[in-house]
């Protein structure tokens, strides 16, 4: 899976250069993010601009990464599109996770924790 | 919306493997979408469909590559439905309570088994019955 990583500060902004995050391609991107977070990231931005589907696999492949984070980190969501938001809300993770519009809103806020 | 005047069915089928699943949900978003469906709902569609097949690929064949996963789309004015057919083990399909967990205790949320709830949520209709030799699941949705 296309991951592109950037940091801003101490907050990691990870964004999925792929279409979809399915049961096709949710341990490729658990795996990274797990690598990152054994790296010693603790603050993630999870940006969702360019997915369009995700799947219960994906969104447990991301809720994976919050656990593996411990009580020590954060991740949040931002620039989820329409329909994806649709799933966090269909399955009451948008209680779950923080979700932000833009992805310095989101930065702002994580940095601020 | 721009239903058929009379009943219309499409039949695809696919290996069982987790990375040919997307076919089917191109496939059941492309006939939703033309239909005039409204966006959020279509995506709804294709995501049930797409956990009945993943389910089927997990379970009913346990995930070995190499079987026919079907999937038929039958449209009428009153109702989409899909019906998810494999030759592998019969599953068990448990309901479960929806989505009950604690937001806040993060240990505690669920990484899998979402699927099934996902379709209990989504459709309208869901029976699992034989037909032939195979084992069909059938998710139907009424149309307004």
């Amino acid at each position: 899976m296309m991951i592109e990583e950037m940091k801003n500060g101490r907050v990691l902004v990870i964004k999925p250069r792929e279409r979809r995050i399915d049961a096709a391609s949710a341990n490729a991107f658990k795996t990274r993010l797990k690598e990152l977070i054994q790296g010693r990231e603790r603050f993630i931005v999870l940006d969702l601009a360019e997915v369009d589907f995700i799947d219960s696999t994906g969104l447990g492949a991301i809720v994976t990464v919050l656990k593996a984070l411990g009580g020590d980190g954060e991740l949040v969501i931002c620039n989820p599109r329409e329909t994806v938001s649709s799933l966090f809300r269909l399955t009451r993770m948008n209680r779950v996770f923080q979700i932000f519009s833009s992805v310095e809103e989101a930065v702002a806020n994580i940095a601020g924790d | 919306m721009s239903l058929p005047p009379v009943e219309s069915c499409l039949k695809i089928s696919i290996d069982s493997r987790l990375d040919q699943v997307f076919l089917v949900s191109h496939a059941v978003r492309g006939i939703c979408s033309q239909l005039g469906l409204e966006k959020i709902l279509v995506y709804k569609l294709e995501l049930a469909v797409v956990e009945a097949v993943n389910n089927t690929i997990k379970h009913a064949y346990g995930s070995r590559p190499g079987h026919v996963v079907e999937v038929i789309i039958t449209v009428s004015r009153e109702r989409i439905r899909f019906e998810i057919c494999d030759a592998g083990e019969v599953l068990d399909l448990p309901k479960g309570e929806r989505f009950n967990y604690n937001p806040r205790d993060r240990k505690g949320l669920p990484e899998g088994g979402m699927g099934l709830q996902i379709i209990q949520e989504v459709m309208d209709e869901i029976t699992y019955h034989r037909r032939g030799e195979l084992n069909c699941l059938s998710l139907g949705k009424r149309l307004e």
